[in-house]
């Protein structure tokens, strides 16, 4: 068996995934080809520098932690979404009622406010009431 | 990653703080891991929000007999895999990857070699590195790899041989491997 017929399997048979046969005709080779065991050698560093690599951590881009954090607790009952809201509903109510004046001269306004203020309450109370899947 | 059984069932109990320490004592290795396989940091962070939501959701049907860390490292393996899976119909090329920021070397060889090897597999094609990561650095088999990815073991090996190779001929040409009197054919 020739050198070049051997090294495509040389990847399998340092991890022993070669079918048992492949990997005798292979074992076979190596045993008495210098060029073979030497690449078999270092393809068998990549396995152990792989392992080590396991037991390494990546470190995360900054704010990882607070975003999986903001993203769950958009789906948990204990933090409630109002807490990050830029203004309360009642202020929006108040704003509304403050400049109605104002506003009364595009009474269309008006209605949209009113609308984006109960849209408001109703994502509060939505998130106020959610509760963790359960399956 | 070791998680004690105590925080699962708090966190299953719905106990106040109790997901936000879980998140907090192990979103480094899961990180760690979508980062391995999809190869850039801005998608494993988008991919890792999207794990711990899995989590989230899955937790309360999590058995509990069954090993928590192994069932985590799943969903991650799954949530990347299927990230990558979706890229690549999108036909969006990846980014050749950043390099991420590791620890210093402490000088060890094995060491130096992990390191060189975690920059390596940034730059392998994805469905390669998404292989060789699981079964060389986290240890799946061929088989649960292939079930995983919805494909063949024999298709995984293929995948996973060339992976190794390319990887060997990375170390070779960083000087860390003494290359042989180069690649070409002897017989
Ligand atoms: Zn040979």
């Amino acid at each position: 068996m020739r050198c070049d017929q051997i090294r495509p399997y040389l990847p399998g048979f340092v991890g022993g995934d070669l079918r048992p046969d492949t990997g005798d005709v292979v074992a076979a080779h190596v045993a008495t080809c210098v060029s073979c065991t030497a690449e078999s050698a270092s393809l068998e560093r990549v396995r152990t520098g792989l392992a080590v690599v396991a037991a390494r951590e990546v470190e995360p881009p900054a704010g990882l932690l607070e975003g999986i954090l903001e993203r769950t607790s958009e789906h948990t009952h204990r933090r409630v979404l109002a807490p990050v809201l830029p203004f309360a509903v009642d202020d929006v109510v108040r704003l509304v009622s403050d400049h109605k004046d104002t506003i009364a001269s595009a009474a269309g306004v008006a209605v949209v406010a009113a609308g984006a203020a109960y849209a408001l309450w109703r994502a509060v109370r939505g998130a106020r009431s959610a509760q963790p899947a359960t399956s | 990653m070791q998680v004690p059984q105590q925080l699962i069932e708090s966190v299953r109990r719905g106990e106040p703080g109790a997901f936000e320490e879980l998140v907090r004592s192990t979103h480094r290795p899961v990180y760690s891991l979508v980062y391995r396989i999809v190869g850039n940091a801005e998608d494993a962070a988008d991919v890792t929000q999207d794990v711990y939501l899995r989590v989230w959701r899955g937790l309360r049907g999590f058995r509990g007999d069954a090993n928590f860390s192994t069932w985590l490292y799943r969903v991650a393996a799954n949530a990347a895999l299927t990230y990558v899976k979706r890229r690549a119909r999108g036909g969006v090329p990846t980014e050749p990857s950043e390099l991420p920021d590791l620890p210093a070397s402490d000088g060890t060889e094995e060491r130096a070699d992990a390191e060189l090897l975690e920059q390596a597999l940034a730059t392998l094609p994805d469905s390669q590195r998404a292989v060789v990561v699981l079964k060389d650095v986290y240890g799946w088999t061929c088989d649960e790899i292939g079930k995983q990815m919805g494909t063949t073991e024999g298709a995984v090996k293929v995948r996973l041989f060339r992976a190794r190779q390319r990887l060997a001929d990375e170390l070779a040409s960083a000087g860390v491997v003494v290359p042989l009197k180069k690649r070409k054919k002897s017989s």
